[in-house]
């Protein structure tokens, strides 16, 4: 609906009702707030649904510079994600972060078939094992291959493994692409110095989202076997009801045959 | 709303008017409108007032549906919900869910209503009934659901779509 055939709705209703403007009564007129207050109950797939939608739901949900859709991805992933309470370092949007967490698949073949992927922590990304093996490397390669000085080395997200430091091409060559951009000295101090708060950030709560991580694994796992559980049981009692079912007359109405059978199709 | 409540020691039945956007009167009880931070903030300022309050932002019939509320729940212990606790929207009961089935345009004013006279568990109530209009929906139900028209040119939806399909799981 134009902007302008939808105040002229508002203002024919105005005077049918007397009604005050601000009663405007759709889901597309209510103000940020209460829509931040809406989201609160969303899981992240109902919100990607939700940006979808129109053009003013897509700016609430996918402006990651606004503090309002910083905010609604956040409550997104504390109610329901709440294994994953650690917040992002400062490179990372709410909705990154959560994509990183509930995609499927390696970010950087796109593969989302592939069965064996995990995130890195360290690096905050998601491969499978082969992008692992080919993109991870020493800070030899970085000098030599890649000519990156050192002093940007020094302020790369980086693990570290008795003595021996790894690091992560992509984001090795993205900090340095962007290092390379900068003209002014100055502003590539404070760029350097920006990198090395976000690296003391991944290396502070590098430990406690894998932890965080493996809880959450846990407690799904967990939860899938009560499931099941709950499934055999239900399996159980339908089948103990129907070894006593009769048919008119008097005669058992299934044999342990057609027992199965059915119990097969329920499965 | 006859809810035979026997509370109500302390405010002693005091009553509150109250005046619609209409300029209609409705008077309740002290406790029942207190429900409403809004309004108990006001008393307190202004203290004992046979004057009525006016509520230019809230129509009478919605104002009718919030005292229902607020008059269902009056013996309620609101206490202001911190924000760490679950936030799920199945948690709804069989009467708030029943108060809940109106008219979108009804329901939105409500919403709107709750937010302007602080009533938190309205407003809990109200977002999560909106909440389950939205959740499991594709974007084209939720269009449908809340007559929204899509506004996205063609090649501005292929790109919204994807960048908003990492997600698998339903």
């Amino acid at each position: 609906m134009s902007k302008q055939k939808k105040s002229k709705l508002i203002h024919t209703e105005n005077q049918e009702k007397n009604v005050p403007l601000i009663n405007t009564n759709s889901f597309v007129s209510v103000p940020p707030e209460i829509f931040i207050d809406v989201c609160k109950y969303l899981p992240p797939i109902d919100l990607l649904s939700l940006a979808q939608v129109c053009r003013l739901f897509n700016a609430y949900l996918a402006s990651d510079e606004s503090t309002s859709t910083q905010l609604i991805w956040r409550q997104s992933r504390f109610n329901f994600l709440p294994c994953y309470s650690v917040p992002p370092p400062d490179n990372f949007s709410e909705r990154e972060y959560l994509r990183l967490i509930v995609e499927k698949g390696c970010q950087r073949c796109e593969n989302r078939r592939v069965n064996s992927y995990w995130i890195n922590w360290s690096f905050l990304a998601r491969c499978c094992c082969r992008c692992f093996n080919t993109n991870l490397c020493l800070k030899e390669t970085l000098e030599q291959d890649y000519n990156i000085p050192h002093k940007v080395i020094e302020v790369l997200p980086t693990r570290s493994t008795r003595d021996i430091s790894i690091y992560f091409k992509p984001i090795a060559k993205k900090i340095y692409r962007q290092y390379l951009e900068l003209s002014d000295e100055k502003d590539k101090l404070l760029f350097l110095e920006r990198q090395r708060k976000i690296r003391s950030q991944l290396e502070t709560t590098q430990s406690l989202r894998s932890a965080n991580e493996i809880s959450h694994k846990n407690s799904m796992a967990l939860n899938a076997l009560r499931q099941r559980e709950i499934r055999r049981e239900a399996i159980k009692q339908r089948v103990s009801a129907m070894i006593n079912e009769q048919k008119e007359d008097g005669s058992l109405k299934w044999n342990a045959k057609s027992c199965m059978a059915v119990v097969e199709k329920k499965t | 709303m006859a809810t035979g409540s026997t509370s109500t020691n302390i405010s002693e039945l005091k009553k509150i008017k109250l005046t619609s956007s209409e300029g209609t009167e409705f008077v309740v009880d002290k406790d029942v409108g207190e429900k409403s931070i809004l309004l108990k903030n006001m008393l307190e300022d202004v203290g004992e007032n046979d004057m009525a309050i006016p509520l230019p932002n809230v129509t009478g019939p919605i104002l009718t549906k919030v005292i229902e509320y607020c008059t269902h729940h009056r013996d309620d212990f609101f206490i202001s919900q911190d924000d760490d606790n679950k936030k799920t929207s199945d948690d709804i009961d069989e009467w708030d869910s029943e108060f809940c089935k109106v008219d979108q345009g009804t329901l939105f004013e409500l919403i709107l209503a709750a937010n302007y006279l602080d009533i938190k568990p309205l407003l809990d109530l109200t977002c999560k009934t909106v909440a389950n209009m939205i959740k499991g929906k594709s974007p084209e139900e939720i269009r449908k659901t809340f007559n929204i028209a899509n506004d996205f040119t063609p090649e501005e939806e292929i790109q919204v779509k994807r960048e908003n399909e990492w997600c698998e799981e339903r």
